[in-house]
């Protein structure tokens, strides 16, 4: 869907973007991740021309985007900013109608459209006709989204789409946006400099520094197997945190030692987090929980003991 | 005033097209260009920076720099207001348009809109309310510049106003004065409303507003031109005089086309061909200098203007010396000295302070200042030439003679304020005419005007007994030269047509 290759972007003599090459896959999710400064946001707008590169070739869709006309370009890229950017005196009706109207959908499509998308992103019917300041951050986001996926372009842009807000509302709007039906079969390049947001929403994660791509790869891959220090030490601060909410039960399943003793232990689904199932003990209340292999079906009560131990031991599987 | 007051509408018509002629320009210009140096930002400090410069310039003398370039009439008037209005209207689009919040001209290239869809979708409405601020200034600042207008014969409330201070006419100054200002408040609360009408509102006032301004600009009637084979340019003081304008068509039967326009660019107009009548003053440099030709008053319409000193009486008490001293000019500046005098001023550029000194030389009157006291005199003198020189002479016979001090409030424009000066005790000389204090000042009725068939000694003493019971102001004796009105036309012009006196005038404008 994207291929960049080679790609540098220069501002004078700073060089922003220092020879990037990476695929976005079609419905791949893919999340640039890095402190400010290393090139991520820059990255991004070199996609739609917000900015031009300086060397190196970006194609979408097989095709070098130099040849295309850089706003019918973006006109078929939805583009989400962390300053949701709605237009202040349009309705948000009008704000989300924008790029069908500059595509020259009819009318009755265009009406059609909104209402669909409203439902999708959960907005109900009677903020069309307020202005974007009468909304709250959330819901200003979500129109942001709902007007990048007007046109239904297959490529998303996001730029720090939750930056914004507060600490709750985008813990909840991050959770909601990985959840969306609309969202599924885009193709999303995300920047963040959340890691957690970056874990949440990535299949996979480009970790930039200083204008490169350090690693690339999968949360557990970046955080089991780091390239080098940077990387380590990147993570370093919530690495705990961020393991236990990307290692799920299935994964460690081989690991978990079986107590057989305990009946009043729960059952919970092998797709959940580690995170997700000691959030679910202490929820419930409980010390033991009830898991299944999905493979062989087997069925073991495990406590906190055992989830931990499992933790460490697929860790020094992997360092092996 | 009763034939006046039907002039009031016409004046206020011509005064709003005047206003909204050269705001539409301004608009028309100021807003494309404010738009464009947000895009050259390297232009943009020179450009706000020129704008800047016209601003500071002085309307009257904006509107004299005109005069060379674009002659009298509408047209040069339009020029100067619209260079007027241009600052405020390209300034506040300049900043109405980089003031818009940029994440969301971020958002709106970035869903695809082309520069010009972004600049009549996002800037413009987002910076309206701003621009709409310059309009509102540019309107109110027209509104008051444009009284200035009738300097140069392009018509408006300041005919009024400018009339009625020459004549001592307070009424006709609040005729031009309070439309004037009604109509700045009037337009400024009209603009207000307008700037905050809500965002989605002020893209109908967008398109509403250039409407509104063709509409208030077609007020102003360009003037028909060509409808007499002649065109007199007056001054205020003179249209309102009954020894000016109406006098010379009560008297002579004289009907010209005319406009209104200062005196200080009249003589050059004349000069220019933009005019070919103007009234003037006998004695003036520039009559010299235009190569002008006075008309003889066959008819004798214009009264005697004797100069003399008026000096307030408790001054003349309180320093009895003065009056001597003051009257050593007298009887010692006929016509033509004064005209050469004038001369030297108008013509050559030398300083007034020069050519009095030099004259009181050689007239062996000049003394090198003594030493000062406590005590000073204040000389005012109106702002024409001749009053720059003989205020000039006063100060040196004064320092020269007394050890008062001398200050001077030299260039108060015209007969009523200089007047009304000396009678607050503002200033406490200055030179004033008999005519004009029989005339303007004391405004004596027609019987006895009459009665004194032009002579200039029933003149003086009536109107030195006058001032003396009425005012407390003297009269001194007459300095010698006679300035009085004089209708004046281009020399060659009135050789060609033989045109000697103003009977030769109207009869050569009443044939055919």
């Amino acid at each position: 869907m994207i291929t960049l290759r080679n790609v540098v972007k220069k501002f004078g003599t700073t060089v922003a973007v220092d020879g990037v090459s990476f695929e976005v896959k079609k419905g791949e999710n893919v999340v640039l991740l890095g402190t400010s400064g290393c090139g991520k946001t820059t990255t991004l707008r070199l996609i739609n021309r917000l900015t031009e590169i300086s060397s190196g070739e970006i194609l979408v869709d097989g095709k070098n985007i130099k040849e295309i006309p850089p706003e019918e370009l973006r006109r078929n890229i939805g583009y989400v900013m962390q300053h949701n950017g709605l237009f202040p005196h349009y309705t948000i009706e009008e704000n989300i109608a924008i790029v069908p109207r500059l595509l020259k959908w009819p009318e009755e499509k265009i009406r059609n459209r909104i209402f669909e998308l409203l439902e999708q992103i959960n907005l109900p019917g009677d903020v069309l006709k307020l202005y974007p300041q009468q909304l709250s951050g959330g819901q200003q986001q979500r129109v942001g989204l709902a007007r990048a996926l007007a046109a239904d372009p297959p490529l998303l842009l996001m730029d720090e789409p939750f930056g914004a807000l507060d600490a709750i509302t985008r813990n909840n709007i991050t959770k909601e946006f990985s959840r969306l039906e609309v969202l599924k079969n885009k193709t999303i390049v995300l920047v963040t400099h959340d890691i957690r947001e970056a874990f949440e929403l990535g299949d996979r994660i480009l970790l930039m520094n200083k204008g490169k791509i350090v690693q690339q790869g999968t949360s557990i891959e970046l955080l089991f197997h780091p390239q080098n220090d940077f990387v380590s030490d990147f993570f370093s601060s919530q690495k705990m945190q961020l393991e236990l909410h990307s290692v799920y039960l299935k994964d460690i399943f081989n690991h978990l030692e079986n107590t057989n003793s305990h009946d009043n232990a729960t059952f919970i689904d092998e797709n959940k987090t580690l995170w997700e199932a000691i959030e679910f003990l202490q929820l419930q209340n409980k010390n033991w929980l009830q898991v299944k292999d999905p493979v062989s079906g087997e069925i073991k009560n495990v406590g906190y003991n055992s989830l931990f131990n499992g933790l460490e031991a697929l860790k020094q599987q992997a360092h092996e | 005033m009763s034939n006046q007051s039907g002039k009031i509408l016409d004046q206020l018509l011509q005064h709003i097209g005047l206003t909204f002629i050269s705001l539409l320009i301004a608009v028309v210009i100021g807003v494309p260009l404010g738009i464009f140096i947000t895009r050259k930002r390297k232009v943009a400090a020179i450009v706000l920076g020129f704008t800047g410069v016209l601003q500071t310039i002085p309307s009257i003398a904006l509107l004299g720099f005109m005069i060379p370039l674009l002659g009298i009439g509408p047209v040069p008037a339009i020029v100067a207001l619209f260079l007027y209005a241009l600052l405020p209207i390209v300034r506040n689009t300049f900043t109405g348009i980089t003031n818009v919040d940029q994440a969301v001209i971020e958002s709106a290239r970035g869903m695809g809109m082309t520069k010009n869809q972004i600049l009549t979708k996002v800037e413009l409405p987002l910076s309206m309310p701003v621009i709409l601020a310059g309009i509102r200034t540019a309107t109110v600042i027209n509104v008051g510049v444009a009284t200035l207008a009738s300097y140069i014969g392009a018509g408006g409330l300041g005919e009024f106003i400018f009339g009625g201070i020459a004549l001592n006419n307070t009424n006709m100054i609040l005729a031009g004065a309070i439309p004037a200002a009604l109509l700045a408040i009037f337009f400024d609360f009209i603009l207000s409303h307008v700037q905050k009408l809500n965002l989605k509102k002020v893209r109908t006032a967008f398109w509403m507003l250039p409407l509104c301004l063709v509409l208030l600009s077609s007020f102003y009637i360009l003037p028909e031109f060509y409808r007499s084979k002649m065109l007199a340019g007056f001054t205020p003081e003179f249209m309102g005089r009954k020894d000016g304008y109406p006098g010379l068509k009560k008297v002579y039967n004289l009907n010209i086309r005319t406009v209104v326009i200062s005196d200080a660019v009249m003589y050059k107009a004349a000069f220019e061909k933009k005019l070919d009548v103007i009234d003037g003053y006998s004695t003036d440099g520039r009559l010299k200098a235009f190569h002008l030709q006075v008309l003889e008053d066959d008819k004798h319409l214009f009264p005697p203007y004797y100069a003399a000193p008026l000096v307030r009486k408790e001054v003349l008490k309180k320093y009895p010396e003065l009056e001597n001293v003051l009257n050593q000019l007298a009887g010692k500046i006929n016509d033509s000295v004064m005209t050469e005098l004038n001369y030297h001023v108008d013509y050559l550029k030398q300083s007034p302070q020069k050519v009095a000194k030099d004259f009181l030389m050689e007239q062996g009157l000049y003394k090198s200042p003594l030493s000062e006291g406590e005590d000073y005199v204040t000389i005012g003198s109106k702002i024409f030439g001749e009053q720059y020189i003989l205020a000039e002479m006063y100060s040196m016979l004064i320092k020269g003679n007394t050890h008062l001090q001398v200050t001077t409030k030299t260039g108060l424009g015209g007969t009523k304020i200089c007047f009304d000066a000396i009678a607050n005790k503002q200033i406490d000389i200055y030179p004033e005419y008999t005519g004009t204090g029989l005339l303007v000042i004391l405004q004596t009725p027609d019987s006895i005007v009459a009665s004194f068939h032009g002579d200039k000694e029933k003149i003086y003493d009536y109107v030195k007994n006058k001032f003396d019971s009425k005012y407390n102001v003297r009269w001194l004796k007459p300095i010698g030269f006679n300035n009085t009105y004089a209708l004046m036309m281009r020399k060659k012009e009135a050789v060609r047509l033989k045109i000697t006196s103003i009977s030769d005038l109207k009869n050569y404008l009443s044939k055919k």
